[in-house]
């Protein structure tokens, strides 16, 4: 596509002696959505607070198209920023506080008021706020205030678009159309995206490439599925996904041409596939196995010879449900679509059933 | 701890009907969900148990004891709160403690109470830390323990995870989960949260407009919802509903909507007999219960198969272990989803990641045992028993 686009590199900022962004390198084609996601504090506001100038960076580019905007005053960027506090003007109704950026003698061009109503009245219909546009900002509940700040995000014509936290206040069944609809829209645009989110399914959902950032600093960029499988190191596997992937410290040995990983609580076969690697770590101090826990499985623990645990908890979600093993202090998560069987306080067997788990280094936390 | 009952409880609020006509049972060690949406009179109902409002009509029993006119105090019950409640110039000892002290408790029995509370919730390490230098989940660790300590008859839990971060919140879910079942509390829990309800109680009232509308296990409210509001409120991705129409196909029945058809099992059949040729039917079906069988190998013209319906992928979105996809399947909007139409769209859940992309021609398969069917003027599920 040939649409504007985003190029960051070594973006820095600071606050006082808090590094709140650590030399960021980033790309966004045109029509291309990165979500960004980590825990409060990683930097995700600090991004697009610089994007759209409302911070001074430190240091770094910030490219848009072929212009280094990273020193023009916010006015002159035309990126449309849907704020994580909403920023709605009190004073004026729904209707004016989307129309708003449209009425702006800076907008890129005029709109007629015909224009006006239709962009609107489309964007209050997607998200479901239809009747609500005479309404003002403190007539209206905390999710219907995010949705006028995302409508009035929808109907710019920017460069850009930068969405803070988007839909975190809407109920499950309107996050889960407005994640398809947005997109949808976004994507169609030929513009770059940025989607911020502290929940991380959001955003392997949303994200043609996902960031995870941690304390300031990019822990991965790759897309969703990459991140999903292959996470860059335990920060990352700790964030992602629902539970996130376990982490259990051994040492892996070799024993009559099988590869285990041992644990206090007993040992797990691991595949062979992954020799190349396994046989370097053989004897090593200590790894760190990560084992998602769907692809882990309950066994009888009579006659089990491999880990054995005790059951802590049992949640049923009814499509799934959650049984976490306690090994004498760590504890795995098993997710399972088959009835379960166990009640809090039975020793059950754990087996892993894939050959992909996901082997760290016990200092680095670094994937191998 | 003791069973808990409501018998038949109204609350009025001058001519509005917060809480309508609602009977429920707790039993003695178990832990019940209040769960609706906001204004659902779940709030009003855990005020009228702990005594905090009164019961318009009706009654409440705690044990054998009718409460309804018994102070707060009175009813040996405990509450956790939302936003924790601690007294932030205490220790979390000192908090614990409290109770008791207000009591004029003995000190020798205080330690002893006080310590226990301590080690059950693991806040040894902290014990004699301000509970303002804690972490949320920390705080409500604490607030339950002041709880525990007076011995109460019943636990109230009013959105008790709500201000926790989500790691916090897989966490102290887990713990009070293991709590309640270990120790036997009768325990009741408000919150608004689906995922909450189903992973920590063994039963869940579902409540909308001042109404219980179903109270069974989490499995049967999933799996056999009593009603569209049921169906439509548990489960995310939410269940797809679909109009269709009734007719006879041999000695069965079948459902047929727009640009598919469903052969109906005979237990569904029987079901349903005597519904034909009356209602409007809403089927229902999970998206989990949609098996996408052959990506790519439908062919113009090709009539889709009973059982089967054929679509166009819109979005594709990897939650993580899971895949969900949003499949146009109205063929008049051309591989579009028209918002306005909830019925030009499905939901299917698969393992992820998989290969399938946006715009991929598929063809998906209903899992004929598992739809749930509806009568779409009063809502009610046709296929259980009146």
């Amino acid at each position: 596509m040939d649409g504007p686009s985003l190029a960051i590199s070594g973006l820095t900022k600071s606050y006082g002696s808090t590094r709140a962004l650590d030399s960021l390198s980033l790309s966004v084609a045109s029509g291309e959505i990165v979500a960004v996601t980590g825990p409060s504090g990683a930097g995700k506001t600090t991004i697009c607070r610089l994007i759209a100038g409302l911070e001074s960076t430190d240091k770094g580019r910030i490219m848009l198209s072929d212009e280094d905007v990273a020193h023009q005053p916010a006015q002159f960027r035309n990126v449309a920023y849907m704020f994580e506090s909403y920023a709605l003007y009190p004073h004026f109704n729904v209707f004016e506080n989307i129309a708003s950026p449209l009425r702006s003698p800076r907008a890129n061009k005029r709109y007629s008021a015909d224009a006006i109503r239709n962009a609107v009245d489309d964007a209050l219909a997607l998200t479901e706020m239809i009747g609500f546009g005479h309404r003002l900002p403190s007539e209206l509940s905390g999710g219907q205030k995010q949705r006028v700040a995302l409508c009035r995000m929808l109907v710019q014509d920017p460069s850009l678009y930068l969405l803070d936290e988007p839909i975190s206040h809407l109920d499950a069944k309107l996050r889960h159309k407005l994640r398809g609809a947005v997109c949808r829209r976004l994507t169609a645009t030929d513009l770059p995206s940025i989607w911020c989110t502290p929940d991380a399914v959001e955003a392997l959902s949303v994200g043609d490439r996902v960031i995870v950032l941690s304390g300031g600093r990019v822990q991965q960029i790759g897309t969703p599925e990459q991140v999903f499988l292959r996470p860059a190191n335990i920060t990352v596997a700790k964030l992602i996904g629902d539970p996130s992937m376990n982490i259990l410290p051994g040492r892996f040995e070799e024993n009559s041409g099988a590869m285990y990983f041992r644990h206090d609580a007993g040992a797990i076969q691991v595949e062979k596939s992954r020799a190349v690697v396994l046989k370097q770590r053989v004897n090593h101090q200590e790894s760190l196995l990560g084992l998602r826990p769907t692809d882990l499985i309950l066994k009888c623990a009579d006659g089990w010879t491999g880990l054995k645990g005790q059951v802590y908890t049992v949640e049923p979600f009814g499509k799934y449900s959650i049984v976490t093993v306690d090994l004498g202090g760590d504890r795995l998560k098993v997710k399972t679509k088959e009835a379960v069987m166990v009640d809090v306080g039975d020793t059950v067997g754990v087996e892993l059933t894939t050959s992909d788990s996901v082997i760290f280094d016990a200092q680095t936390g670094e994937v191998q | 701890m003791a069973h808990v009952q409501l018998e038949e409880v109204w609350k009025y609020y001058g001519d509005i009907e917060a809480v309508r006509d609602l009977t429920l049972d707790c039993d003695d060690g178990k832990m019940l969900a209040l769960l609706g949406p906001s204004g659902c009179g779940k709030s009003t109902t855990l005020k009228m148990i702990a005594g905090v409002e009164q019961v318009s009509r009706g009654n409440i029993f705690i044990g054998d004891r009718s409460v309804k006119d018994l102070t707060p105090g009175q009813r040996n019950i405990a509450m956790v709160f939302e936003d924790y409640a601690l007294y932030p110039h205490l220790s979390v000892r000192e908090n614990i403690a409290f109770p008791l002290k207000v009591r004029k408790a003995a000190s020798r029995h205080i330690q002893t109470r006080v310590n226990d509370a301590i080690a059950l919730l693991n806040l040894g390490d902290v014990a004699d830390d301000n509970v303002k230098a804690l972490s949320g989940g920390a705080q409500q660790r604490v607030s339950i323990g002041r709880a525990l300590v007076r011995d109460p008859e019943l636990l109230l839990f009013d959105e008790p995870l709500s201000h926790l971060d989500a790691d916090q919140k897989v966490y102290l879910r887990g713990e009070i989960k293991r709590l309640q079942q270990t120790i036997g509390l009768t325990s009741i829990l408000v919150t608004h949260d689906q995922i909450e309800a189903v992973a920590m109680s063994d039963k869940v009232a579902v409540m909308n407009e001042g109404m219980l509308e179903q109270v069974a296990t989490p499995d049967e409210l999933y799996e056999r919802p009593a009603n569209l509001f049921v169906a439509n409120f548990i489960g995310e991705p939410p269940m797809n509903l679909m109009s269709a129409e009734l007719s006879r196909k041999g000695h069965l029945l079948q459902l047929r909507g727009y640009g598919w058809s469903l052969l109906l099992n005979e237990v569904q059949s029987r079901c349903l007999e005597q519904s034909r040729g009356r209602n409007e039917i809403t089927i229902g079906v999970r998206p989990e219960h949609l098996s996408v069988v052959s990506p790519g190998s439908i062919l113009p013209g090709q009539s889709t198969p009973d059982g089967s319906i054929t679509g166009r992928v819109y979005f594709r979105e990897l939650r993580g272990d899971a895949e969900v996809l949003t499949v146009s399947i109205d063929h008049r909007t051309k591989g579009g989803v028209d918002w306005e139409n909830p019925e030009s769209s499905m939901v299917v859940e698969t393992d992820g990641p998989s290969s399938i992309t946006v715009g991929d021609e598929l063809l998906l398969k209903l899992d004929t045992d598992r739809v749930c069917i509806f009568d779409s003027s009063n809502g009610a599920n046709l296929l259980l028993p009146d």
